[in-house]
């Protein structure tokens, strides 16, 4: 069920109206909204439900048992069980089949013709965002940051919320659960904001991200030969804000769906494309997975405690491991080792800068405009590895760097971004501007002004006749 | 990513706005909303066709994983494309350069990769280089394409340096679905063969990632159903309106094309279908509206008759008005390989039919012969 279709139009106004006529009664409010979040769930596939059920179970229990011992070895066991079962779930359902063929392709090279044993199951919609947030809570449990929830619906409710389940933000349980347990009431302002809200999220997604999608798709798929740089550049910037409409879209959308619950969820961008530089960059793309690989991987692997050689380690591994998230194949290794690396040269040049002195203050704009728009154009360059369904059209896109040549075909092309990408560029200057959901003051007259827009710009367009899925859903 | 406070910690209900001025700052916004979206709507630097159908969506994608055992003589993986404007193959842009193909699915090739295109073949083929671009509609008879090509030719930064026309099969695809070929009760225009039905009459029949199976069907109906060689005299009379009118509205495209210097390339449709053996290609597969066994189809010998009828005209309006006629007709007339149906190309047939027209606009590179 997508937000952007009829289903969810339908779907969304039972389950508030439920809700609401129920919210002075816990027990069964809660209930609701997890029925209708594993109802929201299991229209993708009913099947895959029990991997979300056992999940949720496996991190109730370990978290329960861990709230009850201070047992050292008992509580590293418990932590233990849950990074098995989650990765295991993880490894079994995304990346069995590529570690299998990709061992089979080793062997392959040193004469060994082995044929590679692979499962070759679906995805299940949403299982990197679930297993990540059910891990991530029971090792803030284990570290002793929160304390294990006892109510097992609630716990559930947690995990399955439906306006963040199939692809975020990743909640952590200290936002999200005192929410459900102790809901705002029902306030009008809230609703609004969550309607607005919504509202702009729809425009990311029908108008930048699906108008831009074909353009992005025929770069993609184009053969030797068929590309000059300016193809690449134009589809690579295409490609920027067609992720972002879609991503951001769909947070917004999330938020938007949480508010009208009187939930109010995590921001997960802050204008990512007016970074200056890729540490920047990363407080402001996917804030939540960013602060939970930080918080569950790179400061427990050490982080910057270390020799330098250890932090440059550490941060390596943390963002490879991170492009691996997104996807099991290379691509998306190659990416995350792409920022990982950017992000250790900008580290080597921020320190090598702090000991030359600082530049004067009047240069602070123009170093900054700069600094944006290679940071923008860098992270295009990765979008590009992230994009390319193998390694060999990633690297025809980046052959094709190398042939000149400007016309027509590349100036229409250059139009259809621009008629469609500077919402983007409006919507990231407003969430730079105003982080944190838009509230109050200038930002509410700011968020009605772009919901407005946005939905009769969307009715325009003709924009709902397209209902192409988050490109987010399929990590 | 660095050691820094964790964002899910901050206030969830705290006021980050400065809430000077909130209504100048919205007010803003909006003035600047309206002026972006002003600025980048008004005056594109390239025309577009949208407005003419949802099949000329700026670039729409389809891939088609095609059985080579249907459809042979075509790539694998066939990748069809439209670019900015709706077109296969290039922008055009008013350039002199620019090579306009106009007809209908023989023209876009649809089951031909993005590389092995009519348009593609012709670039490929010419000695001095221009820019193809297609304008192609399965289905469309010359009726239908005149307000596309009425827009191309009346618009400046349109208006290409030559547009290359080849008609005569949704012509004849017209005429079978309208004429009453069931040996049922009398035509009923607004029954399923009757012009009230003619727009479902060709959907359907391409489907995103299809592999050309719909070509099964209409060979079997062919292979078993009934079939009719001789026109009834009813029929000869409708046919001859129906060439008339096309005379009449080709000469009135290539008088217009001239006018506003723009050269025409007439080009006869080929047909899989040998005049002198009597034989038709393997994979004949008209289509036409009845279900199996529903209808009687025109022979291979009789469609034949029918193209070269529409053919016919073409070159007396080419021969009338001083066009450049390339008749690929008669040079396609013995090449079976060259069509994977009864008229639509495979890689070869839109290889040997792009190096015949280039070399026709390689010939003159007048605005009109």
């Amino acid at each position: 069920m997508l937000f952007h279709t009829i289903e969810f139009a339908i779907f969304l106004p039972i389950v508030w109206l439920a809700y609401w006529a129920t919210f002075r009664s816990p027990r069964v409010r809660t209930c609701i909204l997890l029925l209708a979040s594993w109802t929201f769930y299991a229209a993708w596939d009913v099947r895959f439900l029990s991997l979300l059920v056992g999940s949720t179970a496996l991190d109730y229990f370990c978290g329960v048992a861990l709230g009850s011992t201070d047992d050292p070895v008992r509580r590293r066991r418990l932590a233990a069980l849950s990074v098995a079962g989650n990765l295991g779930l993880l490894g079994t359902f995304k990346y069995y089949d590529f570690f299998a063929s990709s061992f089979a392709a080793m062997l392959a090279r040193v004469g060994l013709d082995v044929a590679p044993w692979t499962l070759e199951v679906l995805l299940p919609v949403g299982i990197s965002f679930y297993t990540f947030q059910t891990l991530g809570t029971t090792l803030d449990v284990y570290r002793r940051r929160v304390q294990p929830e006892p109510d097992p619906i609630l716990y559930a409710a947690y995990v399955a919320f439906f306006p963040q389940l199939v692809a975020g933000p990743i909640e952590r349980a200290e936002r999200l659960l005192p929410q459900l347990r102790s809901p705002r009431p029902f306030a009008w302002r809230d609703q609004l904001d969550g309607l607005l809200i919504f509202a702009v999220g729809l425009a990311q997604k029908v108008v930048i991200a699906d108008r831009l999608a074909p353009l992005v798709d025929q770069t993609f798929a184009a053969r030797p030969g068929e590309l000059v740089a300016a193809d690449v550049l134009i589809g690579s910037w295409a490609f920027a804000f067609q992720i972002f409409g879609d991503f951001s879209g769909y947070t917004d959308m999330a938020i938007g769906s949480a508010m009208l619950f009187g939930v109010r969820l995590t921001d997960n961008f802050r204008g990512p494309y007016l970074a200056a530089n890729p540490q920047e960059f990363w407080r402001r793309w996917h804030v939540s997975l960013s602060s939970w690989l930080r918080d569950h991987l790179y400061v427990p692997l050490g982080g910057g405690r270390g020799s330098k050689w250890l932090t440059a380690r550490n941060l390596l591994l943390t963002m490879v491991l991170g492009g691996l998230w997104h996807g099991a194949a290379w691509t998306f290794v190659l990416w995350g080792a792409a920022h990982g690396l950017w992000l250790l040269l900008h580290r080597a040049l921020v320190g090598v800068l702090a000991r030359v002195g600082g530049m004067g203050a009047a240069w602070r704009w123009p170093l900054r405009i700069l600094g944006v728009a290679v940071t923008f154009q860098l992270v295009c360059f990765t979008w590009i590895l992230f994009r390319a369904e193998d390694l060999a059209a990633a690297s025809l896109q980046f052959g094709a760097l190398g042939n000149p040549g400007f016309g027509p075909d590349q100036w229409a092309k250059l139009q259809w971004l621009f008629r469609f990408a500077w919402l983007g560029v409006v919507i990231q200057g407003v969430q730079y501007r105003w982080p944190e959901q838009l509230r109050g003051g200038a930002a509410r007259g700011v968020l009605v002004v772009l919901a407005v827009y946005a939905i009769s710009r969307s009715l325009a367009d003709g924009a709902f006749a397209d209902d192409r899925p988050f490109i987010y859903f399929q990590f | 990513m660095t050691d820094r406070s964790s964002t899910s910690s901050s206030d969830p209900s705290s006021d980050p706005s400065s809430g000077r001025g909130p209504l100048l700052t919205a007010l803003g916004l909006a003035v600047a909303l309206l002026a972006l979206d002003r600025a980048t709507q008004l005056d594109p630097p390239f025309e577009e066709f949208e407005e003419f159908g949802e099949d000329l969506q700026p670039f729409a994608r389809t891939t088609y994983h095609i059985d080579p055992a249907v459809v042979p003589g075509v790539s694998g993986v066939a990748r069809f494309f439209r670019n900015a404007q709706g077109l296969r193959g290039r922008i055009v842009s008013g350039a002199a350069d620019d090579v306009l193909l106009v007809g209908g699915s023989t023209v876009a090739c649809t089951l031909l990769d993005e590389a092995d295109a009519l348009g593609a073949a012709i670039e490929h083929a010419v000695v001095q280089p221009r820019r193809l671009a297609a304008l192609g509609r399965g289905g469309y008879p010359l009726g239908r394409l005149l307000p596309l090509i009425d827009k191309v030719l009346s618009t400046p930064t349109l208006r290409p340096g030559a547009i290359v026309v080849m008609l005569g099969a949704n012509e004849v695809e017209l005429l079978m679905n309208h004429l009453p070929w069931t040996d049922g009760p009398a035509w009923d225009p607004d029954g399923p063969y009757g012009p009230a039905s003619w727009a479902t009459t060709f959907a359907g029949w391409y489907r995103a990632n299809g592999d050309g199976r719909f070509l099964v069907r209409p060979r079997q109906a062919y292979a078993t159903g009934p079939k009719r060689d001789q026109l009834t005299p009813p029929q000869r009379q409708v046919v001859e309106t129906a060439t008339a009118e096309f005379t009449a509205q080709l000469t009135a495209v290539v008088r217009t094309a001239v006018d506003r210097g723009t050269r025409v390339v007439l080009v006869t449709q080929p047909i899989a279908f040998d005049a002198t053996t009597g034989a038709a290609s393997p994979g004949w597969a008209p289509f036409f509206h009845a279900e199996p066994g529903q209808g009687v189809l025109p022979t291979p010998r009789l469609m034949h008759e029918l193209v070269e009828r529409f053919n016919a005209a073409t070159r007396a309006v080419a021969a009338s008005e001083g066009a450049t006629l390339v008749d690929l007709a008669h040079t396609l007339s013995s090449c079976g390989p060259c069509f994977y149906d009864q008229w639509h190309f495979t890689v070869l047939g839109a290889s040997r039919g792009g190096a015949a027209i280039a070399g026709a606009l390689d010939d003159d590179d007048g605005p009109a012969r």
